[in-house]
């Protein structure tokens, strides 16, 4: 038997269980590919919660998924100040972390988190502009041209693989 | 990368990984609240090092700080003895278009990026501005009547209540959703431009609206204003160029946007040189500036093929009018 939370309400305990496995899958389609996305849901519910209790949120599911998309923000800038570190240290080995991943998912990498994110919403929980704004903080034109942006990226991506 | 090809490789990237579970996840979260926050003042101070050289470094470093103070203090001592320097104006051009009232800019009607840009808009003035167009010789009053005599149209957006104001021989719609966008179609009606501008009625706790500019780069099919706005045609027909005004004003009461050309007497664009003499302008309102609307006045080139995503090009020029007629 599993021991009550002490630091989590019961109502933001039901809800995180109701949330998860949406708020899970945005984690991933937010993180970078070397990020686990439990953890950067973690971050962001830690920090949610270090500020009150869920339930006093309006839209305790956009605020989250605001959160990680910040979060994973802050991650990629720190992540290219760490690589320029090992870059300059090392500059004899240059570090190589792209086989990291399956190739034809390079693309969705190089993209921003919030751009990732997006496209995520648009294309696979088929979600309107107009609804991503609103989950996403921002306006539908925005989103659009975010997503826009984000297509036009894994379509240089992709060309440049042919090539 | 189709549809179905971008669906697939992000349905790839989400699925990675072995979820947590909720309750593991809710264990990790409560175990990392239930640790104790050490308070800035209990974290205990350096250690002291204990040998010599820690000593003689922290000596070493206490007797420049003290040298560094007195130093600043003889300075700022002996600069109270000398004549204050001379400061010399600025020189306005005496070419400018701008009248001197105009000028120079009240600093708090410049949201900052403004003031960036236009240092990169260096020409051929002291002051760092060129001076494209004959439009703020004149209040906006009268410029408008101007306007007006030449078959403007103006178009107020009900939604929110936004006006734009283009020339009569081109032809204007709305997006599918009304009050999201604007289309602007030349006579030529193989190109045009689509004015994205903030037309959402913004939330009440919006921080900033966003500014988006495209253009139709491919013909329109014939008999058709505009095509509907879906991501399907926007990824194919529209090319935005890569502006965006995220954050450029940081208020929600923009009041207008405005759409002008501006000619000569023999009908020519004017300055001499730029291609078409459009421009635009946002309106908005500072109460804290004197005056308190400002208008931020760009130029664009009707040959936005040309432009390669450069647009506004850089003879951009900020400046202030008296607050118009019609306005509170």
């Amino acid at each position: 038997m599993t021991e009550p939370l002490r630091g989590v309400a019961a109502s933001d305990e039901s809800l995180v269980r109701e949330l998860y496995p949406v708020l899970r899958r945005f984690a991933a389609a937010a993180a970078a590919w070397g990020v686990d996305p439990d953890d950067l849901l973690q971050e962001a519910l830690v920090r949610a919660l270090a500020r009150g209790p869920l339930s006093s949120l309006d839209h305790p599911a956009a605020y989250l998924r605001r959160t990680m998309v910040n979060l994973s923000a802050n991650h990629v800038r720190h992540g290219h100040v760490k690589e320029r570190a090992l870059a300059a240290v090392a500059a004899s080995e240059p570090v190589d972390s792209r086989d990291m991943y399956p190739s034809d998912l390079t693309g969705l990498n190089e993209l921003s988190p919030r751009a990732r994110a997006i496209l995520y919403l648009a294309e696979v929980e088929g979600y309107r502009y107009r609804e991503i704004g609103r989950l996403m903080g921002c306006t539908a034109v925005a989103a659009r041209m975010a997503a826009m942006r984000g297509r036009r990226v894994l379509r240089t991506h992709l060309d440049g693989g042919q090539q | 990368m189709s549809h179905d090809d971008l669906s697939s490789a992000l349905e790839t990237w989400v699925d990675r990984g072995t979820p947590l579970g909720a309750t593991l996840l809710l264990e990790r979260v409560d175990e990392q609240l239930a640790r104790p926050v050490t308070p800035i003042r209990e974290i205990p101070p350096h250690p002291a090092r204990g040998s010599f050289w820690g000593n003689a470094w922290a000596a070493t470093a206490a007797a420049a700080l003290v040298l560094v103070v007195i130093g600043g203090w003889a300075l700022l001592v002996r600069s109270g003895d000398d004549t204050a320097p001379v400061v010399t104006e600025p020189t306005y051009p005496s070419t400018s278009l701008i009248p001197a009232t105009t000028l120079p800019l009240p600093a708090t009607t410049l949201p900052l990026r403004e003031v960036e840009r236009t240092e990169t808009t260096v020409a051929h003035d002291d002051l760092g501005l060129r001076v494209p167009l004959e439009v703020p010789n004149q209040t906006r009053a009268e410029f408008l009547a101007g306007l007006d005599a030449e078959g403007w149209v103006t178009y107020t957006d009900e939604v929110v209540g936004w006006s734009i104001r283009y020339p009569a021989d081109w032809t204007i719609g709305t997006d599918t959703e009304p009050g999201r966008s604007l289309v602007l179609l030349t006579p030529e009606s193989d190109e045009g431009l689509i004015l994205t501008l903030a037309l959402d009625a913004a939330p009440a706790d919006a921080s900033s609206y966003d500014y988006h500019v495209g253009y139709i780069e491919t013909a329109v099919a014939a008999g058709v204003l505009y095509p509907p706005f879906d991501d399907q045609w926007v990824d194919d027909y529209w090319t935005p160029m890569d502006v965006d005004f995220d954050g450029r004003f940081d208020r929600q009461d923009i009041t207008a946007v405005d759409l002008y050309r501006a000619v000569d007497d023999a009908g020519t664009s004017v300055p001499d040189g730029h291609p078409s003499g459009w421009f635009w302008s946002y309106a908005y309102y500072d109460p804290a500036a004197q005056p308190a609307y400002a208008y931020w006045f760009e130029t664009f080139d009707v040959d936005w093929r040309s432009n390669n995503g450069l647009w506004p090009a850089a003879d951009s020029v900020v400046t202030s009018f008296e607050p118009p007629d019609g306005y509170p």
